[in-house]
């Protein structure tokens, strides 16, 4: 898998003002391409096809730009929450460059600890502004680098893997090249500056290159102790057939370390070969994405590639669902297939329906139920006349079975006087409530009672007209 | 890069799109394959139910049927309800009997009947007894009295509704 991703990747290299795409070859070995002008790229002078046709479907994995191209800069910051951070280095950078905008997209920070007491923020960030026109152009082309980074960057990571104590005091690394010699200074771990020491002269004698070399790199000793307020450590050599790490060592005064003596891996993978510079020592290993060298990606960019987990799982385990729920429809419909429905309903169909025979049944209950509770006419005169007394003549009474069950009552009381003619009606009262229980309206103030006024007064009674109804409970 | 990107979310809403259809869709065929299922199980509960209590479901059946004559017609429910009323009137030696039905041209399932007659008050509960027993189809809606002697004789209105049910099955007594 890893071997297929490396296949359709491309590394873009800045050199010299070159542009060089680079390529895997069919065996392992890395393949130039085409090396463009870097200008040309950039003003967009090379016609309709700027770039080869044959990285049109390749991803543009990596970027690698000189190493002044990048700048460095540590500020003492005691937050470690990641918005503030970044909120605080746009300002700096774009308070510090103010005639670069773009610089705000393309920067990178580690946190770490100044001294004891401070913390601090080691912040790398693009600030050639050829360096955004090339990233422009690139994306452009469909080029888009998926990271971007420096020689010296990658030789950090390099020398991180190699020398147990990269992280503290000074390191000097010294590269020597055909045509030139590159010295990469380190501080606790973090790359601080590099010089680039071209030879003119290809006959010069490799004396004369020692001298020169020794004078550049003691100057660049003493820029060191001015930005890092500390000396060097120890100075480490790339291999080099023109000068030896024991001259070297004699003409600086100091140890010298070849890094290839310290072992590492990845020692036998090819190297990137002549015409990149900076970049020819390193393999497809090194520059591989895996490898924690620091690099920078355009911010919006890089919160895009933070999604692209996300939506990696998203897609496995929606497929995975996919694939289950899938099978599952399959299985079900099969199964819902008529042939394999049970027949049952055919069958019943035949038979009476049993819901329609419980439903009427239920019915019957219902109005049976109702016609039970249902006041019987017969009950209830037998209990009115059970409750009036032997004073009382009924004149008219009628028992309403529907709507209101109610019983109206008209008649004549004979009593001597108001007080028996009240406790008459108070028995009857008394006894309309014990056979009617629950009968609202049975009260005096519902009784209408009136003097007769067609009687005379007879053996000593009179005669009353009484009027009162009630509803039945 | 943002092409990509975006064209990476479309196919994951749209892989997650035939996630939720496909949960959808078998969640509506599970539905689709357990109503019938459910209904068999419920008919077969009704079913036993049914068996288990048919002489039950058979006796509340005719006692409902009870509560409603069936009758080729409404006039002739009408005769036959006043032949009923006529004889018990006879049997209970009843005074001055007098029905009035009243037929609409509606089949609403029940009409109006008003009987009127005179006699002793303790027959008058008896044939009241009677007509609740043995005629539950005449619904017994108001009943009216008024003693009209010394002798404890009454004048009786009765105002019936008259259940019926237009069939073919001829008339039940």
């Amino acid at each position: 898998m890893n071997m297929i991703k490396q296949r359709n990747t491309l590394t873009t290299i800045v050199n010299n003002e070159d542009l060089s795409f680079v390529v895997p070859g069919p065996s392992g070995e890395v393949r130039i391409l085409e090396s463009i002008s870097l200008d040309q790229f950039l003003n967009g002078d090379r016609g309709p096809d700027p770039v080869p046709e044959e990285l049109s479907n390749r991803v543009n994995s990596l970027l690698i730009v000189p190493d002044y191209w990048f700048g460095n800069v540590t500020y003492k910051f005691q937050s470690r929450k990641k918005s503030i951070i970044e909120a605080f280095i746009e300002r700096k950078l774009l308070a510090d460059h103010p005639d670069l905008p773009d610089i705000k997209y393309f920067f990178g920070y580690i946190p770490h600890e100044i001294n004891q007491k401070e913390k601090g923020l080691y912040v790398y960030f693009l600030q050639e502004s050829k360096s955004f026109q090339l990233y422009a152009q690139l994306v452009k082309y469909d080029l888009t680098p998926h990271c971007i980074t420096a020689p010296a960057f990658v030789w950090g990571e390099k020398l991180r893997e190699k020398i147990p104590d990269f992280h503290n005091g000074g390191k000097c690394l010294v590269n020597m090249l055909s045509k030139e010699c590159l010295l990469y200074f380190f501080f606790q771990g973090f790359f601080l500056f590099s010089r680039s020491i071209i030879f003119p002269d290809t006959q010069m004698e490799s004396s004369e290159k020692l001298n020169t070399l020794t004078y550049e790199i003691n100057q660049s000793f003493h820029l060191f102790s001015q930005k890092a307020k500390a000396g060097i450590d120890q100075v480490y050599t790339a291999s080099s057939k023109q000068i030896d790490a024991g001259e070297l060592s004699d003409t600086l005064g100091r140890a010298v370390k070849k890094l290839e003596d310290l072992g590492g891996n990845r020692q036998n993978a090819p190297a990137m070969g002549k015409h990149l510079g900076a970049a020819e020592r390193f393999s497809l290993s090194d520059l591989s994405p895996s490898r924690k060298f620091l690099s920078v990606l355009h911010q919006q960019q890089r919160k895009e590639m933070e999604w692209v987990p996300v939506q990696t799982v998203g897609i496995a385990v929606g497929l995975i669902l996919l694939l289950i729920f899938g099978a599952e429809s399959f299985f079900l419909w099969k199964f819902s297939q008529p042939s394999l429905l049970p027949t049952a309903r055919a069958g019943n169909m035949a038979e009476t329906d049993p819901s329609q025979t419980i439903l009427k049944y239920n019915e019957a209950l219902d109005f049976l139920a109702s016609e039970s509770a249902r006041p019987s006419p017969q009950d209830t005169i037998l209990k009115v006349v059970k409750s009036l007394p032997a004073n009382f003549v009924i004149k008219e009474m009628t028992v309403e079975v529907e709507g209101t069950p109610a019983v109206h009552i008209k008649g004549v009381m004979k009593a001597p006087g108001p007080e028996k003619l009240k406790n008459s009606i108070g028995y009857i009262l008394d006894n309309l409530k014990k056979y009617f229980q629950g009968a609202l309206s049975l009260s005096l103030q519902n009784i209408d009672v009136e003097l007769d006024k067609f009687s005379d007064m007879q053996q000593g009674y009179q005669k009353y007209m009484v009027k009162f109804g009630f509803n039945l409970p | 890069m943002k092409d990509k990107i975006n064209k990476r979310w479309a196919v994951v809403g749209f892989i997650w799109a035939g996630v939720i259809f496909l949960t959808w869709w078998n969640i509506d065929t599970m539905d689709r394959i357990k109503s019938p299922r459910e209904r068999r199980e419920i008919s077969h509960l009704e079913s036993q139910f049914v068996q288990y209590h048919s002489e039950n479901i058979s006796s509340v059946m005719k006692k409902r049927a009870l509560f409603c004559q069936s009758i080729e017609s409404l006039k002739l429910g009408c005769l036959s309800v006043e032949n009923q009323l006529r004889s018990l009137a006879m049997t209970y030696d009843f005074k001055a009997f007098k029905t009035e039905c009243q037929p609409g041209e509606d089949n609403t399932g029940s009409m109006p009947v008003k009987l009127s007659l005179q006699g002793p008050f303790e027959r008058t509960l008896k044939l009241m007894g009677v007509l609740q027993k043995d005629y539950p189809y005449l619904l017994i809606k108001q009943v009216e009295m008024i003693p009209y002697d010394q002798a404890g004789n009454i004048k009786i209105r009765i105002l019936f509704s008259y259940r019926y049910r237009i069939g073919s099955d001829g008339l039940t007594t």
